[in-house]
């Protein structure tokens, strides 16, 4: 089964995605397969509504491990299933949590592994802090270290937001090479492109 | 070119302990993809390569035997240049004791240390000789020294590996196991130059042999500690080796292996990180797989790439009763 691997900075809106998604593609309830750093495996069922409560909030580093969702699309004739990943978010320096940092290691790992990588943007913070302070190195390196896994494609999120259209224009002057779809995954505005493009990857 | 890092892996646990930040690890993994040698994790996997010290780098972890060899290489070289200059030289003792578990490695480092030392030109052929307690030890006195000898003359220009070598020292005082050691000793210094020996086990009795045999730790400068793979180094194991096949396991199978290998790991001591347990597992749940897919309707792709929980459980079923087998025999 392909894997598609979300990967961000913190409090971009990766697991707002992946649940948005989810509901998008019609899915009520979600099996989230959520992996630890010390590579334990365990599985639990939510609600959409639940789970977006329980793993979506405004404060970095909530996400700490790898969670995914087997999702479906149509393709040609039939149906395919992959695995949507979530994953901690990346940021640069030395993080003073332990936790953070082994997170922060796991998610490079699956970076390498991966076949398919979603980078998401926030780009209604880029919008307000500008080119400089909004893309990062960190997104710089992320970016070019993504594209020789595999299918690479950025998400430019919360585009409801105000100052998000700027934010889009200096992320498509940053990242020239790469394709990059505007959404939301608070109205879900957007998903109908990714959707396309996804099926088209795996 | 030249990496600080000897694997990903080393990338990972240096930005999880903190000495690295993301944006270097980042940088450290484009480096070390952009030199193949470090690509593969399995270091069970012996890919035939004409140079030793590649092969060396496509194991996961095993910093001590790495840098163990660094420091062989240059010892050796530097040896060869006094020679040259007419100065001393040192002669290299090598022969070695490799401590660890079972899967974890040590025959394969064994092989590969036999060609490094040939490109070295510390040993002339470079080949391995597997030997374990049956094939040094006779039935009548004087047979033991005669069968060792000629394993040792196998092995000249190369390496004498002997397997659970405390096993020589089993049967007490007047077993011929004592001959063995006693001959394995002579011819030591007989090819001094031609040969190194491995004496490999686990690691406790390993150590309580050359506590009881305080002539032979002498002999043996170097000791090789093999750790057992984490359990996410064996989950990792287990998904490349599927990947590389084109095979996934459903969430459902996942978490079958898992708890197995957790269980396994947490009830038989020897197969905690045995990484050659893995492989026979998958293995063998491919084999089940296969079995199954016959006996059922159409086929498809994904059908034909996926391996099921029932899959699994059927490959381990039998393991379980192998290493029942095994238990029930070595109690005899
Ligand atoms: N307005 C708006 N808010 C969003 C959108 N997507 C996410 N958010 C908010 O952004 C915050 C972070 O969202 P998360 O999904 O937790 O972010 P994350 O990237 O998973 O963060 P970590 O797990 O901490 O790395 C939450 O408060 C979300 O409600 C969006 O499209 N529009
Ligand atoms: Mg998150």
């Amino acid at each position: 089964m392909h894997k598609c691997l979300i990967v961000g900075k913190p409090n971009v809106g990766k697991t707002a995605f992946l649940l948005s998604f989810s509901r998008y593609l019609g899915l009520a309830q979600v099996e989230l397969r959520v992996r630890t750093s010390d590579g334990s495996i365990h599985a639990k069922r939510r609600s959409i509504d639940c789970a977006y409560t329980e793993l979506v909030g405004p404060v970095p580093h909530i996400t700490q491990e790898l969670q995914s969702v087997v999702l479906e699309l149509p393709v040609g004739k039939g149906r395919r299933s992959f695995e949507l990943v979530d994953s901690s978010g990346i940021m640069d320096g030395i993080h003073a949590s332990p936790v953070v940092r082994a997170a922060m290691a796991q998610t490079l790992e699956a970076v390498t592994a991966a076949k398919v990588i979603i980078h998401i943007l926030d780009a209604a913070a880029i919008g307000l802090l500008g080119l400089s302070e909004g893309v990062g190195v960190i997104d710089r390196d992320l970016a070019e270290y993504a594209q020789q896994q595999g299918e690479y494609f950025l998400l430019a999120n919360k585009m409801d937001l105000a100052g998000a259209q700027r934010g889009l224009q200096i992320i498509t002057k940053a990242f020239t090479q790469v394709q990059t779809f505007p959404v939301s995954a608070l109205t879900m505005e957007g998903f109908k492109e990714v959707k396309r493009h996804v099926a088209r990857v795996i | 070119m030249g990496s600080k890092f000897s694997s990903t892996r080393e990338i990972y646990q240096e930005l999880a302990k903190g000495n690295i930040t993301a944006v270097e690890a980042i940088h450290a993994l484009k480096v070390m993809q952009s030199s193949p040698a470090n690509v593969a994790v399995d270091r069970l996997e012996s890919v035939p390569s004409d140079n030793a010290k590649e092969e060396l780098a496509k194991l996961i972890g095993l910093k001590n035997v790495k840098n163990l060899v660094r420091e062989i290489e240059a010892f050796a070289k530097i040896q060869r240049v006094r020679q040259q200059l007419g100065l001393k030289s040192e002669s290299l003792v090598l022969h070695m004791i490799f401590k660890g578990n079972p899967g974890t490695g040590k025959t394969t480092v064994a092989r590969i240390f036999g060609q490094l030392f040939k490109e070295l030109e510390v040993l002339n052929k470079g080949h391995v000789v597997e030997v374990e307690r049956a094939d040094l030890v006779g039935e009548y006195i004087g047979h033991t020294a005669q069968r060792t000898r000629e394993q040792v003359k196998k092995a000249v220009g190369g390496i004498l590996f002997i397997d659970e070598a405390y096993s020589l020292a089993r049967g007490g005082e007047k077993d011929f196991g004592k001959e063995a050691i006693d001959t394995l000793v002579k011819a030591m210094e007989d090819h001094k130059d031609e040969i190194i020996l491995i004496l490999a086990g686990y690691r406790r009795e390993m150590e309580q042999f050359l506590r009881i045999n305080p002539g032979l730790s002498s002999r043996f400068p170097i000791i090789l500690d093999f750790p057992d793979y984490s359990l996410s180094e064996l989950i990792q194991i287990a998904e490349l080796m599927l990947s590389q096949r084109e095979y996934s396991l459903t969430s459902s199978a996942q978490n079958c292996l898992f708890s197995l290998l957790k269980n396994l790991g947490d009830n038989y001591d020897e197969n905690r990180g045995n990484a050659r347990l893995v492989r026979n597992i998958i293995e063998r749940a491919i084999r089940q797989q296969a079995v199954r897919l016959v006996a059922s309707g159409p086929l498809n792709r994904e059908k034909l790439q996926v391996i099921t929980e029932g899959d699994i459980k059927a490959a381990t079923e039998e393991t379980s009763a192998q290493m029942f087998n095994r238990w029930q025999a070595e109690r005899r």
